[in-house]
């Protein structure tokens, strides 16, 4: 069967490792936990009547410290580029993010999330903001990994901008 | 063996290589040229992979391989790679003349330590970012407060300059009331009844009215409420005022065409004021041992010599005035014989419908009784212990409306 790697990027606590639970197992948890290294889970798909495994790497977040370790990158077919839309900091973040991949991968297909959309009251990033991005050419979802909201999208979306 | 390039002794080589078999667990993948796993061993168990099948490509057997293969010119580590027995390993992976070998080292303990601190630095970040975010979040509500605080002081001083505004009003107001009333010199010199008169403005002028007037050998008395409080009212009983006395100072006699002249003039002048006014209002008209009633207004009491009281009800003579601008069809005129000190007593209803503190109303009953046991004194005592007793029932509370009273009894 084929098979595509893909990377979850993002600053710290945006919410990748509960996206990918979301996205795999359904499920939400509310408590934090960091990810160290890298956690990788398998999603079966199907894109145009093509069966495909997602081997989706959990990527530990960067911080303002710690560079991102561009060797977990290797050989990804595309990536999830993820903001928490609570602290528009991270948004920031994952735009210099995108610069390094690029460096590392080439163009690969990815998508943008703005994530923690759930948190209504506490969001940050504005409507304009997000046509900003999406006038970029970046394919850009809100999304909660607490309801699911544009989860699923999401991620098909890559898979089917992977396939071509 | 690594002793020769590091020039290790063989017992500290032996002993370096049971530390690494012992704590980090090493085991192996060997992929050919195509790929394909062609040989794997050591602690295969600890990371979930003791099921491989050697013969098959190498990335269906070990999914982590997947876009890491083919191995690269230069060997590489990539740390800290969650197996699927929940594990992590460190994966080393190098390259040879064809494919290359993978090898595996446990670092579920160094992980655990990594993200024990990583978790404690990231929750204190992330708990310095809500931090200054709720500071600046506090700062604005401050900042916005500030703003509602500096409204509310204009609006309080908006505020007390109308209340000035509203008071010096009510002062103008009050004066108007008090002015045009008739003085004691007059009451003194009415024919045929001893009057006696009482008016208490309350806080809001009420725009209450009488006047006794002598003209042509009669004696007059009006009576008369304008609705509502303040200025507006008592500009309207200015002109209730100066209208009566026109009029019967005109000398005409017939009530209809009184009340429809009169009722015309304030209605066009409350319409000028844009003011939604109007006013009840009785006139009496005293000659020879008999008063004509022609207006509506409260009831009339008419006492007789020995304390009796009758009511007269005064709905069917009249129409508000100001109201509408014909009225002739709804004025009408009663007559009441009145013999030696028999009277009538006037009043407005902020008499009947005072209140004591228990929120009841004084009532026309209770005035009719105040009327019947003190008639056989004279007006002016008669007056006075009425507005003694409906005092004495207010007690403590507060007045809101005018207190005008008028006791008229029949000379001897």
């Amino acid at each position: 069967m084929l098979q595509k790697k893909i990377c979850m990027l993002g600053f710290f606590g945006v919410g990748k490792t509960s996206l990918v639970q979301r996205y795999v197992c359904s499920v939400f948890s509310d408590t934090y936990l960091t990810t160290v290294g890298v956690k990788i889970d398998k999603k079966t798909v199907t894109v145009r009547d093509q069966t495909l495994n997602l081997l989706l790497w959990d990527i530990a977040g960067a911080d303002d410290v710690s560079a991102l370790r561009t060797i977990y990158l290797r050989g990804a077919a595309g990536y999830l580029l993820v903001a928490d839309g609570t602290r528009p900091e991270t948004l920031e973040a994952a735009q210099s993010l995108q610069g390094q991949v690029v460096s590392e991968l080439g163009p690969v297909p990815f998508v943008v999330l703005l994530n923690k959309h759930d948190l209504a009251g506490e969001w940050r990033i504005s409507e304009h903001d997000i046509v900003e991005l999406t006038g970029t050419g970046w394919t850009v979802y809100t999304t909660s990994a607490r309801t699911g909201e544009g989860v699923e999208a999401a991620f098909q979306t890559l898979a089917e901008c992977i396939l071509g | 063996m690594g002793n020769a390039t590091f020039d290790l002794p063989a017992s500290v080589a032996s002993s370096l290589c049971s530390l690494v078999t012992t704590e980090r667990a090493p085991a192996y993948l060997i992929v050919d040229g195509s790929l394909t796993l062609r040989g794997a061993g050591g602690s295969l168990q600890t990371y979930g992979l003791e099921a491989l099948a050697l013969g098959c490509p190498a990335t269906e057997q070990a999914v982590f391989l997947e876009g890491l293969l083919p191995f690269g010119e230069t060997p590489l580590v990539m740390k800290a790679v969650e197996m699927p027995s929940g594990r992590a390993a460190d994966l080393h992976l190098h390259p040879a003349e064809e494919g290359g070998w993978i090898l595996l080292l446990d670092c579920t303990s160094e992980r655990a330590e990594t993200q024990r601190l990583q978790q404690r630095a990231y929750d204190m970040t992330l708990l310095r970012q809500r931090e200054a975010r709720l500071k600046e979040e506090l700062a604005a509500a401050f900042a916005a407060l500030e703003r509602s605080n500096e409204e509310l002081k204009r609006l309080r001083v908006k505020l007390e300059e109308e209340n000035l505004r509203l008071s010096a009003e009510l002062e103008v107001a009050r004066r108007l009331q008090a002015m045009l009333l008739p003085t004691p010199e007059e009451l003194r010199h009415v024919q045929y009844v001893d009057v006696a008169c009482f008016m208490q403005s309350a806080a809001e002028v009420g725009g209450d009215y009488y006047d006794v007037l002598q003209y042509g050998g009669h004696t007059f008395i009006a009576i008369g409420d304008v609705t509502g409080h303040g200025l507006h009212s008592g500009v309207v009983m200015l002109m209730a005022q100066v209208g009566v006395r026109a009029l019967i100072a005109s000398k005409d006699s017939d009530p209809v065409r009184f009340f429809q002249v009169l009722n015309r003039t304030l209605h066009d002048n409350i319409a000028r004021m844009r003011g939604e006014k109007s006013l009840s209002l009785a006139v009496l008209d005293f000659k020879d041992g008999e008063v004509r009633v022609s207006g509506q207004h409260e009831q009339i009491i008419v006492a007789r010599r020995g304390g009796q009281v009758e009511l007269v009800d005064t709905l069917d003579l009249g129409f508000p005035i100001g109201l509408c601008d014909d009225i002739a069809s709804f004025v009408h005129e009663k007559k009441v014989r009145l013999g030696a000190g028999d009277g009538v007593v006037l009043y407005t209803d902020g008499f009947t419908e005072a209140e004591n503190p228990a929120g009841e109303q004084y009532s026309l009953e209770r005035l009719c009784e105040a009327v019947r046991l003190n008639w056989a004194k004279p007006v002016k005592a008669v007056k006075d212990a009425i507005v003694a007793d409906v005092r004495a029932f207010i007690d403590v509370q507060t007045v809101y409306d005018d207190l005008t009273l008028v006791v008229a009894k029949q000379k001897r």
